[in-house]
């Protein structure tokens, strides 16, 4: 592989020490776990780590995405609100957006037993018609699908309001007559940032599928950890004060601390193809890679106040494949008697970082890898030390995308 | 099967699929994820074909004649993993019912239920099938799985896109690969007290033929089961599998034979020395 190939991957491996604390946790309030290497680590799941990262993302790009079946009920309330529409004709452009688009719609069901009251409910449907899937849109779509809808105010006060009794073709072609179904589709296939990097699955509708471009690995501690069980019991003030004993309340948690190991990586030709724009997308790597590095899961935060940053970041842009770099862990990291377990965990990740290389060949070399680090611990298995996070980012970035602003 | 397969050698690819978890789902419906105990070929076909930049509708046909030999170098155990859907949100951000209205603030959030490998490695020779209806043997084909899974079009992933594989994806081409695998290194920790091990292959094909090498013995006969995961189409409208024969054997290896290499850093040194033997012996490292 010649260094001129375009970088297609950008690998991030966090070294993360959180101390006693339980960040995501399991049906039964114990902190998640996983065996690895024949020893129980403390485990954070993907989907909680993405979360989090999508959240921060949202709120820095001010760019939030909203999943709902509640598209119809939405548009009511926008155009009420916003637009000082009456309420019964926002109602009935709410159900003709849903019911002409091609995802559909269906009329609210009874609610309750009693029949007779059932359909004076339906007379007036409190709740609209919901889509028929749910839908994965940018929140600017509602203001979108409102221009449409201004745009044929006067048909829509000349037509007559869909009973939920009708029949789903008559209510189609009903809706459709007055709404072209071409304008609602083409905004119901509109995407954001946070959509084009993390995906989005739209059977009904053609084209609104978006496989996401990132891809995060379980986070799981370098070494092998125990569940600390916190037995607590609350005060009360008033028994206290009258010099009785006993408490108000008494309850358990479940905490583990550790030094985490996590795993990113962004998929850049499917992020580019997402955005259709490089600019966009460059953008997006950015802010993608500055969260990945600064979000944190905040369950039972005003407890533990668990908000550290990582020891260690570590980029590797590449042209070949993307690697996780887990297996340095596989055999449990042993404690350092004098810094814990953040630099015996920063000595295996260099080591194994060497050893992929090794066994991956020089042709294989990533284009870029490099880290920062607040420790002094040398990782020449990781490349070149920066000085700061923003370093690392600006960096990493410029070489993902280096070659390809050009065309 | 009628006609016996001949003990010569398969030319493929050695394939080893490590991770802290993996998932190979087999009869997934709903709230109720399940991964199957090793890759299925539904798995291993879809790694490929994604590797290979193919969308979920593309054709299969060429991927179908290929041929799965998983070693199991170890077992791994099952982990259940408990996952919700739209906890924490404002009402309005959460799932809506079928009727389209949001459920009781207690009942918000959807629970499914996933399990995963944990702690499990294999070591998979991929073949192809002898194909009686045309002379290729199966050469280009196995050349593009390698092109692919050494750069894939689409991160490569174990059964779920949250299970990254390790470096060791793609071992190589071997003449004989049934042969090489038996010979390569185990990834597993060396028991000293108990130097020899059970080690299951698993296959869809008869392995009546298995190079068992020497100073190995097979443990009871060949045993066979039935799967449904032979992939037809993964196409989202139409994802259809059929039903086929699996065959396993578990052979008695002492360590002399394949090496317990260890696991982490130390398997990956040891795969290396025993992938590239001549660099080892001029003792080039940094």
């Amino acid at each position: 592989m010649s260094t001129s190939a375009p970088a297609r991957f950008l690998d991030l491996h966090i070294l993360q020490s959180v101390p006693y604390s339980n960040l995501n946790r399991d049906d039964t309030n114990s902190v998640k776990k996983l065996r690895y290497g024949g020893v129980t680590r403390t485990r954070v799941s993907s989907q909680c780590w993405k979360r989090s990262i999508r959240l921060q993302l949202e709120a820095a790009q001010g760019d939030a995405a909203m999943r709902t079946r509640r598209l119809a009920d939405e548009l009511r309330r926008f155009l009420t609100e916003e637009r000082g529409w009456a309420e019964d004709l926002a109602t009935r452009a709410g159900i003709y957006t849903v019911v002409a688009s091609s995802i559909g719609a269906e009329p609210p069901k009874k609610k309750s037993k009693d029949k007779d009251a059932e359909e004076t409910n339906l007379e007036q449907p409190d709740v609209p018609w919901g889509t028929k899937a749910m839908v994965y849109i940018p929140a600017s779509a509602v203001a979108e699908l409102a221009e449409i809808a201004e745009k044929h105010q006067d048909a829509l006060a000349a037509a007559a309001d869909l009973k939920p009794g009708i029949a789903d073709k008559d209510a189609v072609k009903a809706a459709t007559a007055v709404l072209p179904r071409e304008d609602i589709d083409r905004v119901l296939r509109s995407r954001n940032g946070v959509i084009n990097l993390t995906g989005r699955m739209l059977a009904e509708l053609d084209g609104a599928a978006v496989d996401g471009a990132v891809q995060v690995a379980h986070a799981m501690t370098t070494h092998a950890t125990g569940v600390e069980i916190d037995y607590f019991s609350a005060v009360d003030d008033i028994t206290e004060a009258w010099g009785g004993t006993g408490s108000a309340h008494m309850g358990r948690g479940e905490y583990s601390a550790g030094t985490f190991y996590r795993y990113l990586t962004v998929d850049l030709n499917e992020l580019i193809k997402n955005c259709g724009d490089l600019a966009a997308a460059r953008n997006l790597t950015a802010a993608f890679v500055e969260a990945a590095i600064t979000a944190m899961p905040h369950a039972k935060k005003n407890s533990t106040a668990p908000n550290t940053i990582p020891d260690l970041v570590a980029v590797a842009v590449r042209a070949d494949r993307p690697v996780s770099y887990a297996s340095a862990f596989e055999a449990a990291v042993p404690a350092d008697a004098v810094s814990g377990f953040a630099a015996p965990s920063i000595t295996a990740l260099t080591t194994y970082a060497a050893a992929v290389d090794k066994l991956m060949g020089a042709s294989r070399s990533p284009l870029l890898r490099a880290y920062a680090s607040i420790t002094d611990a040398e990782g020449q298995g990781l490349g070149e030390r920066l000085d700061s996070i923003d370093d690392l980012a600006e960096q990493a970035v410029a070489a993902a995308f280096a070659g390809r602003d050009k065309a | 099967m009628s006609t016996p397969e001949s003990p010569t050698a398969r030319p493929g690819l050695l394939v080893h699929l490590s991770a802290p978890m993996q998932s190979w789902g087999q009869r997934s419906r709903f709230g109720e994820r399940d991964t199957a105990a090793v890759p299925t070929r539904s798995g291993l076909i879809g790694l490929i074909a994604a590797a290979d930049g193919r969308p979920r509708d593309a054709d299969l046909t060429d991927l179908r004649t290929l041929r799965f030999l998983i070693r199991v170098d170890r077992p791994g155990s099952l982990l259940r993993d408990f996952h919700t859907v739209g906890g924490g949100r404002p009402n309005h951000q959460t799932v809506a019912t079928a009727e389209g209205k949001r459920r009781p603030g207690d009942t918000a959030t959807l629970v499914t239920t996933r399990y995963y490998l944990q702690d499990a490695a294999f070591t998979v020779a991929v073949t192809t099938a002898p194909d009686p209806a045309n002379s290729t043997d199966g050469t280009g084909l196995l050349a593009k799985v390698a092109t692919a899974l050494a750069e894939p079009t689409w991160p490569p992933f174990l059964g779920r896109r949250s299970c990254p594989p390790e470096a060791t994806l793609l071992l190589g081409h071997h003449d004989n690969a049934w042969a090489a695998l038996m010979q390569l290194p185990l990834h597993r920790a060396l028991d000293k007290w108990n130097p020899v091990v059970d080690i299951t292959y698993s296959a869809d094909q008869p392995l009546d033929d298995l190079p068992v090498p020497e100073g190995c013995t097979p443990v009871g006969e060949q045993t066979t089961g039935s799967i449904t995961d032979d992939p037809l189409s993964f196409a989202e409208t139409s994802r259809a599998h059929t039903r086929r024969t699996s065959y396993q054997r578990v052979i008695k290896t002492p360590h002399t034979v394949t090496a317990s290499a260890g696991i982490g850093t130390d398997y990956l040194d040891a795969l290396t020395k025993h992938l590239n033997p001549e660099e080892a012996a001029t003792g080039a490292s940094r």
